[in-house]
């Protein structure tokens, strides 16, 4: 099942589109679910997010122009726990132990968040956390973040395993990695 | 035929028996079929005994040799390359570092692309499949559980057992409670004795799985051959003890388990003793099987959050990789399978629908070994029989009436023309052309037609008589227009007296239940056509080389259309015309309610849109709508061959306006005045095909004059008088 995780596009307000190149990777057919971690900011983006893929989850983020996304979400595919908020709310931001915490409240397996424009994926305490950056490496005013890469990720979920394709825009190509993690196992980050 | 029923059964279980029997002194077996006079006698239909059926088609396909002894090999290598197909096919992709391969990749290389494009056939197949004979629950049920299958569910080995012997009253005592509990098991008594623990403690499981089995009713009800019994006494109470161990043990497998059958509940007689606990399946098992059904899963569900419970189940048990399959998911594996290693032909609607009856039959079959392996039997008995219809289901050969479904219809058609020439000029008169029903007929071979026992017996004589005539794979089933052409004679009164929806709607929806009374017109006129074969007549339909100057057309369609500036238009009613029976293939199946009428009423309101746009091409639908408007509206805009057209009109309907479809392609068929007539359009696919009708005379006589066009038409009419 692929999960396509998206967030903190930031259009209009800090930038006008997404990269040529990732819009050309993201078609429709292929994607069963969409998650965003926020900050859309924008209904026409929302609107073309919703032709990749019919189901989609957002949470919202401190700059999304809609009022009535949820601060969190927790989606269950098969035994593995997905939960989402765009971690503004988490402080401070981007902190490892702060999102342990929150893991451990929401109950999840994964937790992806958003808010620092940065990609990071790591495991602690059998908990898989994902940040798939910011899609259109947008202005982030977090410090010491210097240009945001443009980045997404897609997760490959098949009953306990997540294989997770990573997807960044590097000086003009897409380059892409993957990692995996298994629930319950230690796991292994390939 | 002559011989008693008792008879023909010892006929074909000797033909078919791989070795001969102990006590067989008579020497009556042999061990070469022959097979001409097997032939003969599979066409009266074959016994319904305990497989005959199976492994006779199974001769008749091809599949098996006349030589019995090389059976075991060729039946060993082609089942197991149908699973290490299945393996290799079923591959899930990912494995590849992402550099050079991803799930977003669009390159015709990549494994993810590639996987995406066969999830739309997939989808495909699996709407068919889901809905192939709904009627019959024995698509819905699981595929018995075998431990020779293996893309049957492995067991698992219980972990303490104690070794006991078993013995037989207590396997009937605990067969009959069985019996009840299942519409289709059948099975036979085996005894075992092996001391293996491995044997016992599958016996064990299976146990567990009988007695779960009869509790629970949902989705693994029914038809489990492995819910064997055995005779420990726990395992009679159905204690939740039972059923929670059951459950727990996932069933992972060693694959070497036995597995002991139940006896039938039918009402043959004997019991055959079948031994099949030492046999080893000859492949370890397949564990990727089930991944096709995972894969599309989720366009089965549009909102996973609103679910019901049995969608939550029938979810769970599509992602399940360890379910056992049902019936239904084997056959959509087949196609998935044949799809994929034929991409020329790929999956077409009504694949299904051939499969279905193989399938069935193999599946029945009682032998075991026969059952266990009945998947992949059934792949390639159903690729032989696809080998030959090929060419109805390609639809580029649906341009040229020349080849594909059309050329067979054509000869029905002039088959019918042969034996009853007043019917088929009536039909021709309300220009009831053989699309209109034939396509189905003969592109599922019947069987949407009757109900399955008949499709099967019908199948019997059909299988029998192919390649019966060497040659060409389009002689194979000359048998098929032969029974064609005897359902439409056998409604013959009925289609004189109705007018063009009556008769259109007899024929979609066949009257008559009974088989035998087709079959019978069916036999008398195959030999109607054999005598005239034999005697040196000409018969109009069939390949006969003596008359292929008559008969076929290509050379004259081709000189034609390089003349004729109106070849695409021609070729692309053509295309429409087939294009829209075989979409509309869904309303033509027998539960359909709506009526061709219905069906053409709306195709028509989109051509009217279409037209309107200034679309040249009409579609089927308009025309049949102009038809049954009773209005022919002579062509406006055209001025070249208005003379023709007056001629033509002047005379019998069904040439009339055949000479308004030129002109307006010779004028770049851009007028959306051009003639819409129904007679127009199919006068014309006449003419390509250019029946016997068609004297060379008159053709040279056209080319003389320049215009060709026209004076094909006329010659055309001219001759046919």
């Amino acid at each position: 099942m692929l999960v396509l995780v998206i967030g903190d596009i930031h259009i209009p307000h800090r930038v006008h589109d997404l990269p040529a190149k990732f819009k050309k990777l993201l078609v429709p057919g292929k994607i069963q679910q969409i998650i965003c971690t926020g900050n859309i900011c924008d209904k026409e983006t929302f609107d073309y997010l919703k032709t990749i893929a019919g189901d989609i989850i957002v949470v919202k983020g401190d700059f999304d122009e809609n009022p009535n996304f949820p601060q969190s979400k927790v989606v269950t595919h098969g035994n593995i726990r997905v939960g989402v908020l765009h971690g503004h709310q988490v402080i401070p931001w981007g902190d490892q132990e702060s999102l342990d915490i929150i893991a451990r409240q929401m109950e999840v397996d994964v937790l992806l968040s958003g808010h620092t424009h940065r990609f990071e994926a790591f495991e602690s305490n059998n908990k898989f956390f994902i940040n798939p950056g910011s899609a259109t490496g947008a202005y982030s005013s977090i410090p010491d973040t210097a240009d945001p890469i443009p980045s997404f990720v897609l997760m490959d979920i098949q009953a306990s395993v997540v294989v997770t394709y990573v997807y960044k825009l590097i000086e003009g190509e897409v380059k892409v990695e993957k990692l995996e993690y298994r629930k319950g196992d230690t796991g292994k980050v390939l | 035929m002559d011989s008693t029923y008792k008879e023909r059964i010892k006929y074909f279980e000797n033909t078919l028996r791989p070795e001969p029997e102990v006590d067989d002194d008579e020497s009556l077996w042999k061990p070469i079929i022959d097979i001409k006079s097997f032939r003969e006698a599979c066409f009266s239909g074959i016994p319904d005994e305990s497989g005959l059926r199976a492994t006779a088609w199974k001769v008749l396909l091809g599949y098996l040799p006349p030589d019995k002894r090389m059976w075991n090999t060729v039946l060993t290598s082609q089942r197991l390359s149908y699973y290490n197909w299945v393996k290799d096919l079923l591959e899930e992709p990912g494995g590849v570092p992402p550099s050079s391969d991803h799930p977003l990749n669009d390159e015709r290389g990549s494994r993810w692309a590639s996987y995406f494009h066969d999830n739309s056939i997939l989808d495909q197949i699996d709407k068919d499949v889901r809905r192939t004979l709904p009627d019959i629950a024995f698509f819905q049920t699981q595929v018995p559980k075998s431990h020779l299958n293996p893309l049957s569910r492995p067991e698992e080995a219980m972990p303490i057992m104690t070794e006991e012997p078993i013995d037989d009253p207590l396997l009937e005592n605990n067969t009959n409670n069985n019996n009840k509990a299942r519409r289709f098991s059948f099975g036979f008594m085996g005894r075992p004795r092996s001391s293996s623990t491995a044997s016992k403690k599958s016996l064990r499981a299976s146990a567990a799985a009988n007695t779960n089995s009869n509790n629970n009713n949902t989705r693994s009800r029914s038809n489990s051959k492995s819910s064997v019994h055995s005779t420990h006494s726990n395992a009679d109470s159905p204690s939740p003890r039972n059923i929670v161990r059951k459950f727990s043990s996932a069933f992972k497998g060693t694959g070497s388990s036995t597995s002991v059958l139940l006896p039938t509940t039918n009402h043959i007689n004997k019991r055959k003793q079948y031994d099949i606990r030492n046999m080893k399946p000859i492949c370890p098992h397949v564990t990727n099987r089930r991944t096709l059904f995972k894969r599309i899963s989720h366009l089965n569900n549009e909102n996973i959050r609103d679910a019901t419970p049995e969608e939550v189940a029938r979810q769970a048990h599509a992602v399940d990789l360890n379910a056992q399959d049902y019936h239904w998911e084997a056959i959509e594996r087949i196609l998935f399978i044949y799809a994929k290693l034929n991409p020329g032909v790929g999956y077409v609607q009504g694949m299904n629908e051939l499969l279905a009856p193989i399938y069935y039959v193999f599946a029945k079959d009682e032998h075991p070994e026969a059952q266990a392996y009945a998947e992949a039997d059934a792949f390639f008995v159903f690729t032989i029989l696809m080998s030959d219809v090929r060419d109805h289901f390609v639809r580029s050969l649906d341009q040229d009436a020349s080849t594909g479904i059309n050329a067979t219809m054509q000869r029905m058609s002039q088959r019918l023309a042969w034996v009853d020439k007043p019917l088929w000029r009536d039909l021709r008169r309300k220009d009831i052309k053989e699309q209109y029903y034939a396509f189905r007929w003969i592109t599922v071979l019947c069987s949407q037609e009757w109900d399955l026992p008949s499709v099967i017996r019908l199948w019997d004589s059909i299988l029998a008589d192919r390649g019966s005539q060497e040659g060409l794979a389009e002689t194979r089933f000359e048998f098929l227009l032969d029974f064609a052409v005897a359902m439409v004679l056998c409604i013959r009164q009925e289609i004189l007296k109705g007018d063009f929806a009556e008769n259109v709607r007899l024929l979609q929806n066949y009257p008559i239940d009974d088989i035998q009374i087709v079959l019978a017109t069916a036999n008398s006129l195959r030999e109607m056509r054999l005598n005239a074969v034999a005697n040196g007549l000409p018969v109009p339909g069939t390949y006969d080389k003596r008359n292929s100057g008559l008969y076929t057309s290509d050379n004259w369609s081709d000189s034609s259309s390089i003349h004729s500036n109106g070849s695409g238009t021609r070729l692309q009613k053509l295309r429409d015309n087939a294009d829209m029976a075989r979409q509309s293939f869904d309303s033509f199946r027998k539960e359909s309610r709506e009526s061709l009428d219905e069906l053409f009423r709306r195709g028509r309101d989109e051509a009217m849109k279409r037209a309107s746009a200034g679309d040249v091409t009409r579609s089927l639908s308009q025309r049949f709508a102009s038809v049954s408007n009773k209005m022919k509206r002579p062509n406006n805009g055209i001025l070249q061959n208005n003379d023709g057209l007056h001629r033509a009109t002047s005379i019998s309907s069904e040439h009339s306006t055949a000479a308004t479809a030129s002109p307006p392609s010779q004028q770049g068929g851009n007028l959306p005045a051009r003639s819409n007539s129904l007679l127009n359009r199919f006068s014309q696919m006449m003419g390509n095909s250019n029946t016997s009708a068609v004297s060379p005379y008159g053709r040279l006589k056209a080319a003389r004059n320049g215009i060709v066009e026209k004076s094909q038409q006329q010659a055309y009419y001219r001759g046919f008088v």
